[in-house]
């Protein structure tokens, strides 16, 4: 594997503040490199912020942020890559002439960049547009341009404040399977998006912000097991099933929908057990503990701290 | 640092000369130079063509002296003795269009006038009064016109005492070009700060900075841009004097334009270029700052104004200086920044002044230099993250103490 793979990023209890305005107060985590991480949170959170203090664009009012063990320099500025959430573009720069500047202010020669730029090109299906000015291009071709732009270096870490963000679901999986790829090639990614969806599947590891702290952080396996209840789901709709459930301790029945149980019951639930249980008390054709969405982790762990 | 500022410089260059402002800049600028240096040969054209001139009647012997003391250039002899009763705008048509009629006769004293004319509010009676003394002083003496005649025309050989200028010719030839060169210099800065201006706005605005300040300082993105525009502005310069040059020469617009260039020494040359970097640097880092600050577009134009008012005033101190280069304002003005570029050059033109004032103006520019580039550089790489409502004087001020 490459070099890069041992390098990592380190937000070391970063804090940042606007005159008498904190707009990030503590926040904490670390990347691997060839993960993606998924840095959640409310608008106004502190992601934006966080992310410029990553990119040294802004400097933290304490705390640090070290790239393979080292403080981020203008050296390691280099090897990042970085998409806005408010996008961007010299609107009469032709498209190849445009991801060409970028790559070459990340320090590519000019030959390199014109290839990585005719690869990202025919890559996001932007071969008809590449000597077209940006400003003629449609909003989704737009943020294609500026995913090239902020990537064709070939980054080693890529920041991407809501990469998806205007795209249609054929463009949305096209830049997907971009980052994968980068992914693969030991880029580590920190992801910022409201479609959690997409974070969900891409994403190994989270960390979820308000009002500029940290609400949880984790894998997902991580974050779930931390959650205090489950839903349980059980067929056929038995009154006998019905009172099994209802005897769990601190086990709440909830509504029955079109033939089926649901029942909350405490995390730490021994559901073999229950399960031996209910095939005990009646025939069951259907037994499945849910896990909490991130959608469903990501609400909770906002309006807990609320 | 120098890779990126180079990287910036290349490509705002690239962007700036491609920009329909910066065309239609220099189009308008040669097409003014053309206007300029032929408008007046065409309007003297014109003039002499139609009502400058004026006629002369009177006695047939008066007429004949008129004649040989009386330029050709300015006056037609017209042969009538006496006045008509009516002189009609009919009459001066018909007598070689000319714009008024003068009727001279010997008086006891000399000479007695009359003057009839188309339009009374223009005529010149002063200057015809000038030209008519010397009738006037034969008329009444009895001098020999031929002798009146010889005795009209005084040379003046005018000679400097300062050691600056040789003859009135050269020192005349020198204020034309100065004024060429402080209106260049005003035009230059002028449109390539405010292009410069509009070009970090534009950066803010469309957030691409937030993108450039991620991958370079923007202490270099700023550098870059300010010298590209430099660069651009010098390349106007470029095409501006060609200009001149070819309207002065093959066009043969310009009178006098051999002694004009022959007025431009290399030491002109130098301290032009220095004022000319030291001044846009000035205004051209202000102008940055400032458009960093602006979260819209349209706010440009309140931005634009006190930015825009000390070189309006530096031009204008510039033109007082051209005619009173020593007088106490222009002295004071000629050694303050911002100022300074087109006042103390225009002094340096015109007048004999001890270089050292040069060079202590030369100083304090690059001593306000050293005050403005790392106040405006702060002012942009705080102001480029700025957005939302365009902050209050308290508020940038906070920023540049943090």
């Amino acid at each position: 594997m490459r070099e890069r793979l041992l390098m990592a990023l380190e937000v070391d209890h970063v804090r940042r503040s606007f005159g008498s305005v904190p707009a990030v107060r503590d926040v904490d985590f670390s990347v691997e490199s060839g993960t993606t991480f998924g840095l959640l949170g409310p608008n106004g959170a502190g992601k934006t912020t966080t992310m410029r203090m990553i990119l040294g664009i802004l400097v933290p009012d304490g705390g640090a942020v070290r790239w393979g063990g080292k403080l981020v320099d203008r050296t390691s500025r280099r090897h990042f890559g970085y998409l806005p959430e408010e996008r961007g573009l010299y609107g009469k720069l032709k498209v190849k002439e445009q991801i060409i500047y970028f790559a070459r202010l990340h320090g590519l020669r000019s030959a390199d960049a014109a290839e990585k730029a005719d690869r990202w090109i025919a890559d996001l299906d932007l071969t008809q547009y590449a000597e077209r000015p940006c400003g003629e291009l449609s909003k989704g071709n737009q943020q294609k341009v500026q995913v090239a732009c902020a990537a064709a270096h070939d980054p080693e870490l890529l920041v991407l404040d809501e990469p998806f963000s205007g795209l249609d679901p054929v463009n949305a999986q096209t830049v997907y399977d971009k980052l994968v790829a980068l992914r693969k090639n030991g880029t580590a990614l920190v992801l910022s998006s409201h479609q959690m969806w997409q974070l969900e599947t891409l994403c190994e590891r989270f960390c979820i912000i308000a009002e500029g702290t940290v609400r949880a952080a984790g894998t997902l396996a991580s974050l779930r097991a931390t959650w205090p209840t489950r839903t349980i789901v059980v067929q056929p709709d038995d009154r006998k099933l019905r009172d099994v459930l209802a005897s769990v301790n601190d086990a709440r029945v909830l509504p029955s929908q079109s033939g089926e149980l649901r029942a909350s019951v405490p995390g730490d639930t021994d559901f073999a057990a229950l399960l031996r249980e209910l095939v005990a008390a009646a025939p069951v054709t259907r037994f499945e503990p849910l896990e909490p969405s991130l959608e469903e982790i990501y609400r909770r762990a906002i309006t807990a701290g609320a | 640092m120098f890779a990126d500022l180079g990287l910036v410089f290349v490509a705002e260059f690239v962007r700036r000369i491609r920009s329909r402002p910066f065309m239609i800049g220099t189009g308008i600028g040669v097409l003014m130079i053309g206007v300029f240096a032929v408008l007046p040969a065409l309007m003297e054209r014109g003039v002499s063509n139609s009502s400058n001139h004026i006629g002369v009647g009177g006695a047939s012997a008066v007429r004949a002296q008129a004649e040989k003391l009386l330029g050709a250039d300015d006056f037609t002899i017209v042969d009538v003795d006496t006045a008509p009763s009516n002189v009609t705008r009919q009459f001066l048509k018909e007598h070689d269009n000319i714009a008024g009629l003068v009727m001279v006769e010997k008086a006891e004293h000399g000479l007695r006038a009359i003057a009839y004319a188309d339009d009374p509010g223009t005529f010149p009676v002063e200057r015809v009064a000038r030209d008519l003394s010397t009738l006037n002083i034969a008329l009444g003496t009895g001098i020999p016109t031929q002798l009146v005649a010889h005795l009209r025309a005084i040379r003046i050989d005018v000679r400097g005492v300062g050691g600056r200028f040789d003859s009135a010719t050269r020192a005349e030839a020198t204020r034309g070009v100065t004024l060429f060169l402080v209106f260049i210099l005003y035009l230059i800065t002028l449109l390539n700060s405010q292009m410069l201006m509009a070009s970090v706005a534009e950066e803010k605005t469309s957030r691409i900075a937030e993108l450039l300040v991620a991958s370079i300082s923007p202490s270099a993105l700023l550098s870059g841009k300010v010298l590209a525009t430099g660069l651009a502005g010098i390349l106007q310069l470029v095409i501006w004097s060609l200009t001149e040059l070819f309207v002065g020469t093959k066009a043969g617009a310009i009178e006098n334009f051999q002694t004009l260039v022959n007025a431009i020494t290399p030491e002109i040359v130098v301290v032009f270029l220095i004022f000319f970097v030291v001044g846009f640097l000035e205004y051209s880092l202000l102008f940055a700052a400032a458009a960093s600050l602006i979260s819209r577009t349209e706010d440009l134009g309140s931005f634009t104004l006190p930015l825009v008012l000390p070189v309006i005033s530096a031009f204008v101190i510039a033109q007082f200086a051209l005619e009173a280069p020593n007088s106490q304002t222009v002295v004071v003005t000629s050694f303050i920044p911002l100022l300074s570029p087109f006042v103390m050059f225009t002094r340096f033109m015109v007048a004999t002044i001890p270089l050292w004032q040069v060079g202590v103006a030369v100083l304090l520019n690059v001593a306000a230099l050293a005050v403005i580039a790392p106040f405006a550089g702060k002012l942009y790489r705080v102001g480029l993250l700025l957005y939302g409502r365009t902050p209050k004087l308290s508020q940038i001020w906070a920023v540049l103490r943090s």
